[in-house]
């Protein structure tokens, strides 16, 4: 309203009838002094009426000693006016409908609609605005002596109401600049408790409360305490559950959660003695505030004074209502934030792990003659501890070697690495298999011990040119060995597993391989393989496909081929628990003679 | 208020204001005027100075007690603004409204 003189004033009356009658005559007298018209006067006065009786007739009870407040604002071409209530509020819909003919009631809305140019509701903490504005019929006229005056004593008023928000504001404004400071903050190191226990504090100071217990609501187990004020303990309880009713009727913070609405404590009203807050309000007054985010219940602040009739401003509940919400969004942001994190921690933990898996295999495995030699792995969703491994020895024979670290992620990996060069360490001096995990399981031990973790693991010493293998197996699954003749045996040599006791020794056995020998050596990831209906695949199939590629010779890459379509034809699309991993050893078909 | 008692009509005059916090007062007064011969109804409204939704209420309420009675309530000379705010309300084709 660009050079237009604009004109304001207020009128706060008692929350009653008949005060709303004397404040509509008065408003209608300050609206006549800036030369409004009969008709739209009486528009005004008929409008004011309607507003101020439903300010009045739907009061919470606890506000009923709270006035009632008209603020005008009139230019030369708009009336407007904001009215001030403390009802629970209401929704007002674009378009009001007329109740039925006979209805004795439910008019008042559809006159402020019809007579109003704009009607605006605006729900506020304890306060909620009724904003109208309706262009004037007739505009406004230059002021004489008398009106002078008369406006000159409006515009006092108008100061003192200016004044009174200006103070509003300030207190706004201490609210506002706390929430970003403490947004600031958030961004620091603090765990949430210790945050929210320092910003309560200072928001305690601001809305002069003596006390604040904040609880945060946890999924399945109801409301825990988070943050409370002084260090004494107070006899709250940890957490409340929001499932027993019995303790709803007697917590105002329960009750503030399952209505989803403040609850006051006060004299008249005081907190039972079986409420967990009654050491903290007892004597007291206060109120118990859920914070609700997008109709989520995430919390509940309660705030109070040791002085029952100390009751709260306006402005500090506001106060204490949004800087509650605020916090309660903050923390449960900034837990989120601390899961999202661990989230990408883990990941990032399991692609270290498989990169460390990947490395440890061998990129070649040793060509042994008359046989062929090929391994598999498959990592599991969370990468494990399997590894294979083959080279040559100094005596000319070959050394097959498979193992499994019990557990999972970068722990697993690392020992996996460890296993595998001080396997190739001891190789060159240990000797036997046997000798080698017994040389084995006395180095890794101390490591193994520290951690609780431990290794199985199996050792087939294949020597140059002969059919006599050499087995040692430290609480590994059994080395499977088919033959030509389509017989398969599991062969077992299990001692502990490594890294369980330091002086186990552990021995070979020696193994003569039949013609057309296939020998398999696997980890559990096999063998524990699940169909849908949880049950486990164990050690026949496995023998029976060995068997059949024994017998039929088949090479080594298709007997692959067939282990590994067996174990997922069983699985039938259930992801694998564990590593699978296998080092198949195939002799060679012979020769066919040459055709004379 | 006053009520006059003219063959089955009760002519109810000198009204201040019908609003809020005189309407239920009104009510009262009315229906402990009514005698049983009284089918009509006539509200004298030229002295009311404001009327609002609630005074309809009483009005519409009054009107409810005559029409089990077979009768109905009949609005004498309302003001401007109350005419104007029965038009708004679509009330003028419930009541009988004289003008004169």
């Amino acid at each position: 309203m660009p050079n237009e003189l604009v004109r304001r004033f207020a009128f706060e009356f008692p929350c009653d009838l008949t005060a709303v009658r004397d404040a509509c005559r008065q408003s209608r007298a300050g609206l006549a002094a800036l030369g409004l018209g009969e008709e739209e006067l009486g528009h005004w006065e008929l409008i004011l009426a309607e507003a101020g009786n439903n300010a009045v007739s739907y009061v919470l009870e606890r506000h009923t000693r709270l006035p009632v407040r008209f603020d005008f604002c009139v230019s030369d071409q708009w009336v407007e006016v904001c009215v001030l209530d403390h009802t629970p509020g209401f929704d007002l819909p674009a378009q009001v409908e007329l109740p039925p003919p006979d209805s004795e009631g439910g008019r008042g809305l559809y006159l402020i609609k019809t007579l109003c140019d704009h009607a605006g509701y605006f729900r506020g903490s304890g306060e909620n605005r009724l904003e109208l504005k309706k262009k004037r019929l007739t505009p406004g006229v230059s002021l004489d002596g008398a009106a002078r005056d008369g406006l000159q004593s409006r515009l006092t008023e108008s100061q003192t109401t200016l004044d009174l928000m200006t103070e509003e504001l300030a207190s706004a404004y201490e609210s506002l600049s706390t929430i970003f400071r403490f947004s600031a903050e958030l961004s620091d190191q603090l765990q949430p408790e210790e945050f929210a226990r320092k910003w309560l504090g200072e928001v305690g100071k601001i809305a002069a409360a003596d006390w604040f217990v904040l609880r945060l609501f946890e999924e399945g187990r109801g409301l825990k305490l988070v943050a409370k004020s002084g260090a004494q303990d107070l006899g709250l309880r940890d957490v409340l559950s929001l499932e027993n009713a019995g303790v709803a009727d007697v917590s105002v913070e329960l009750r503030a959660a399952s209505l989803r609405m403040d609850v006051w404590f006060d004299a008249a009203h005081p907190v039972p003695a079986a409420d967990p807050l009654f050491t903290l309000a007892g004597r007291g007054g206060g109120f118990s505030h859920p914070i609700v985010v997008n109709d989520r219940l995430l919390g509940v602040l309660s705030v109070g004074r040791h002085q029952a009739d100390a009751g709260f401003q306006a402005g500090q509940v506001s106060i204490i209502q949004t800087f509650g919400d605020f916090l309660g969004i903050q923390i449960r942001n900034t837990q989120f934030q601390q899961q999202q994190l661990q989230t990408r921690l883990t990941a990032r933990e399991l692609e270290i792990a498989a990169e460390i898996q990947r490395s440890l295999l061998p990129k070649q495995l040793p060509a042994i003659p008359g046989f062929q030699l090929i391994g598999h792995y498959l990592s599991a969703r969370q990468v494990g501890g399997d590894f294979y491994d083959a080279f040559p020895t100094q005596e000319g024979g070959v050394l097959l070697a498979i193992a499994d670290v019990m557990g999972k992620g970068v722990p697993a990996a690392m020992f996996a690495a460890i296993f595998r060069s001080q396997l190739r360490a001891g190789a060159e001096r240990a000797g036997t298999p046997g000798a080698m995990l017994t040389w084995l399981n006395r180095s890794l031990f101390p490591d193994l011990d520290q951690v609780e973790m431990f290794i199985t693991a199996e050792l087939v010493y294949l020597p140059p040119g002969g059919r006599v293998i050499q087995l040692a197996a430290a609480g590994h699954p059994p080395l499977l060995v088919a033959g030509a003749d389509g017989r398969a045996q599991a062969v077992d040599n299990a001692g502990l597993p490594l890294g369980v006791m330091a002086d186990t020794v552990y021995t070979e056995r020696s193994i003569s391989l039949p013609a057309g020998a296939n020998v398999l050596l696997f980890t559990d990831g096999f063998t524990e393989a699940r169909d849908r209906a949880g049950k486990l695949l164990w050690l026949d199939p496995m023998e029976k496909c060995l068997a059949y590629a024994a017998k039929n010779r088949q090479p080594a890459e298709h007997t692959k081929r067939a282990l590994i379509a067996l174990v997922e034809a069983y699985q039938n699309g259930v992801p694998p628990c564990d590593d699978q991993t296998f080092l198949l050893l195939a002799e060679n078909a012979p020769h066919p003679p040459p055709s004379t | 208020m006053r009520t006059e008692k003219l063959g089955d009509t009760l002519l109810v005059t000198d009204i201040p204001t019908l609003t809020s916090d005189t309407s239920r007062a009104f009510k009262e007064y009315v229906n402990g005027s009514l005698g049983p011969e009284h089918k009509f109804v006539d509200v004298d409204l030229s002295t009311a100075r404001s009327v609002d939704s609630n005074g309809l209420g009483a009005l519409i309420s009054v009107h409810k007690t005559l029409c089990l009675r077979g009768g109905r309530l009949r609005l004498l000379r309302p003001p401007p603004l109350v005419a104007e705010m029965f038009q708004i309300l679509q009330l003028d084709k419930i009541f009988d409204i004289i003008h004169r």
